[in-house]
């Protein structure tokens, strides 16, 4: 007992104050309409290196997250710009992890993934790429609190340009639109706070 | 050897110094006050802090300083957006009821008129807030623009009993953007204070949707800035193309900034599709968006050839400006119908001579009869 309540004197000394300021985001009004606070977890998906995810993989861990397809014309090559310029930043931070899930397993390969990380040039141990079938990669966007819909054409999907961050307890801390430059120097700042925790 | 590096090096900079220059300069207004904002930011030349405080229910966000070097027009004018929340240590439920925006002083304290501001927006991202509710089918369906507030109508409140839900320590975005119609003198400085009056969660508030409608007119995208033609009179000039360029379901271009010539004009647009009413319900609420030289926004019901509401703007007689836009607020409100269509019809007069811009939005507030349903099972368990 006196062991946990050290730890935990340890982690609060640890942490910058203003982590506290990074309000737990990961949370919804349940069938009973009660407050439900939840983790995000990984069920079924698969990496560019064709190796499973778990929840496993994101523990003490700080995960840049977002939802894309390598087909994408719109929006994701902006925000691709982005995420290299985050991974750069926080290349030498081994707790620091991006992941970008596909919304469109069809034609997102493990092959296509491996192609578009390897273009990246960011180690794939930084930056991972995730598919899964269209029902997981449902459910883990709505854990996200984001989804994403093909349009009438079928040509694009509708999808999301935000970044979502979640800290070393798998809890989302924060929601970024990563096509607003102040946004993207919010989510920095917000990592190295989050890092304070693990550090 | 060295002074050869040396003498292609100075060649290099003063090369790239040119280019650069001769690409400024070739900017359009907005562009360059972007770039000018960013450089009085970065490097500190003035305050570029933001001050936000909470008294008596009312957020107040103070914007860093923005320099007005010289005329802006509609969307021109230097402009700051940062994300807040209204309180983020609580997830407590409250409610938004009000909005302000207005010009002050560098100084936070003294007013400054309003003809500073051309609009400050509130986004709300639909991500976080419909997946909280479970309304996951709404997330990307409209553009989450919570409401906006622009010259003539800087301030407004819902009728009594209304508002729009969030949690304390949800996402909401501000932008907001200056504008100068008149003043060619030398700089000056304004900041903008935008507030939202906010109450605690009470079971008897009923929630509001917003949702934007506004005019989009065709151009020819292979010529969009040929205007109106013999051939193609009903094409609209463009203000630009690469922001506010819509595309129709039959693939033609549309713009929602467009160029207004001298004289009297009327537009018209079906805002049927911009609705997407699943349901009947009531509308509470209407803020209006357009620029100088619009006299008359209508949004009116085709369905029975009806004027829902007129918003009338006033524009001022000695200089470029809006006075007043007037708004819709109601308790009661007006019934629309899913199988009515409805259109938006604006009249213009443009007097100044020249080519001025022209937008048109109504941002409209429903009765969310979906969310009030989740948040009654809310307000018995909590």
């Amino acid at each position: 007992m006196r062991l946990q309540i050290c730890l935990l004197i340890l982690l609060c000394i640890g942490c910058q104050p203003n982590v506290e300021e990074l309000p737990i985001l990961s949370y919804k009004i349940n069938a009973k309409s009660e407050k439900e606070f939840y983790r995000v977890s990984y069920s079924g998906f698969t990496n560019q290196e064709g190796k499973q995810m778990t929840s496993q993989t994101i523990q003490n861990k700080i995960v840049v997250a977002n939802f894309f397809f390598t087909r994408c014309p719109s929006i994701c090559p902006p925000m691709r710009t982005v995420l290299i310029d985050i991974s750069k930043t926080f290349i030498n931070d081994d707790a620091v992890i991006l992941i970008s899930h596909s919304i469109d397993p069809k034609n997102d390969t493990i092959e296509v993934l491996k192609q578009y990380s390897e273009a990246t040039e960011i180690p794939s141990s930084k930056w991972l790429f995730l598919r899964s079938n269209e029902e997981n990669t449902k459910a883990l966007a709505s854990q996200f609190m984001t989804n994403f819909k093909p349009n009438e054409a079928g040509t694009d999907f509708y999808h999301s340009s935000y970044i979502a961050i979640l800290d070393h307890n798998q809890n989302i801390r924060g929601f970024y639109n990563s096509l607003i430059p102040e946004e993207v120097t919010r989510l920095k700042k917000d990592i190295k706070t989050l890092l304070t925790c693990i550090n | 050897m060295k002074s050869k590096i040396l003498k292609y090096s100075v060649l290099l900079v003063l090369i790239a110094i040119s280019v650069g220059g001769i690409y400024y300069l070739n900017l359009p207004n907005r562009h360059k006050a972007i770039i000018k904002t960013r450089i009085n930011h970065s490097l500190g030349l003035v305050d570029n802090t933001w001050n936000i405080n909470t008294k008596n229910n009312t957020l107040s966000l103070i914007t860093p300083t923005l320099v007005v070097d010289q005329v802006y027009k509609s969307m021109e004018g230097p402009k700051v957006m940062r994300s807040f929340q209204i309180d983020s240590k609580t997830d407590d439920l409250l409610w938004i009821t009000s909005f302000e925006t207005k010009a002050i002083s560098t100084n936070e304290v003294d007013a400054l008129s309003n003809d500073y501001v051309c609009h400050t927006n509130i986004d709300f991202y639909d991500g976080e807030h419909y997946a909280r509710w479970n309304l996951n089918e709404r997330i990307g369906q409209n553009y989450p623009r919570l409401t906006s507030m622009s010259n003539g109508i800087e301030k407004y409140k819902f009728p009594e009993g209304f508002g729009f839900p969030v949690f304390g320590n949800e996402n909401l975005f501000l932008s907001t953007q200056t504008l100068n119609h008149n003043i060619k003198s030398d700089p000056f400085s304004v900041k903008h204070e935008v507030s939202l009056g906010y109450k605690p969660h009470s079971d008897a508030m009923k929630p509001l949707q917003s949702k934007t409608v506004f005019i989009m007119l065709p151009y020819d995208a292979d010529n969009p800035f040929k205007g109106p033609t013999e051939a193609n009179p009903n094409m609209c000039l463009p203000v630009e193309t690469g922001n506010h360029s819509y595309s129709d379901e039959d693939g033609e271009s549309l713009s929602g900034h467009w160029v207004v010539f001298p004289g009297e004009k009327r537009y018209r647009y079906d805002i049927t599709h911009q609705l997407q009413l699943k349901d009947s319900t009531t509308m509470h609420h209407i803020a209006t968006h357009v620029h100088p030289f619009a006299e008359t926004l209508s949004f009116r019901d085709k369905t029975t050839d009806s004027i829902l509401f007129t918003s009338i703007a006033k524009n001022y007689t000695d200089k470029i400006g809006l006075k007043h836009v007037s708004s819709f607020s109601s308790e009661a409100g007006i019934m629309l119908y899913p199988d009515h269509n409805y259109e938006l019809i604006l009249e213009t007069n443009n007097t100044s001579g020249v080519q001025q811009d022209m937008m048109a939005s109504m941002f409209i507030f429903l009765y969310d009869k979906e969310m009030h349903k989740k948040l009654k099972a809310f307000n018995s368990k909590n």
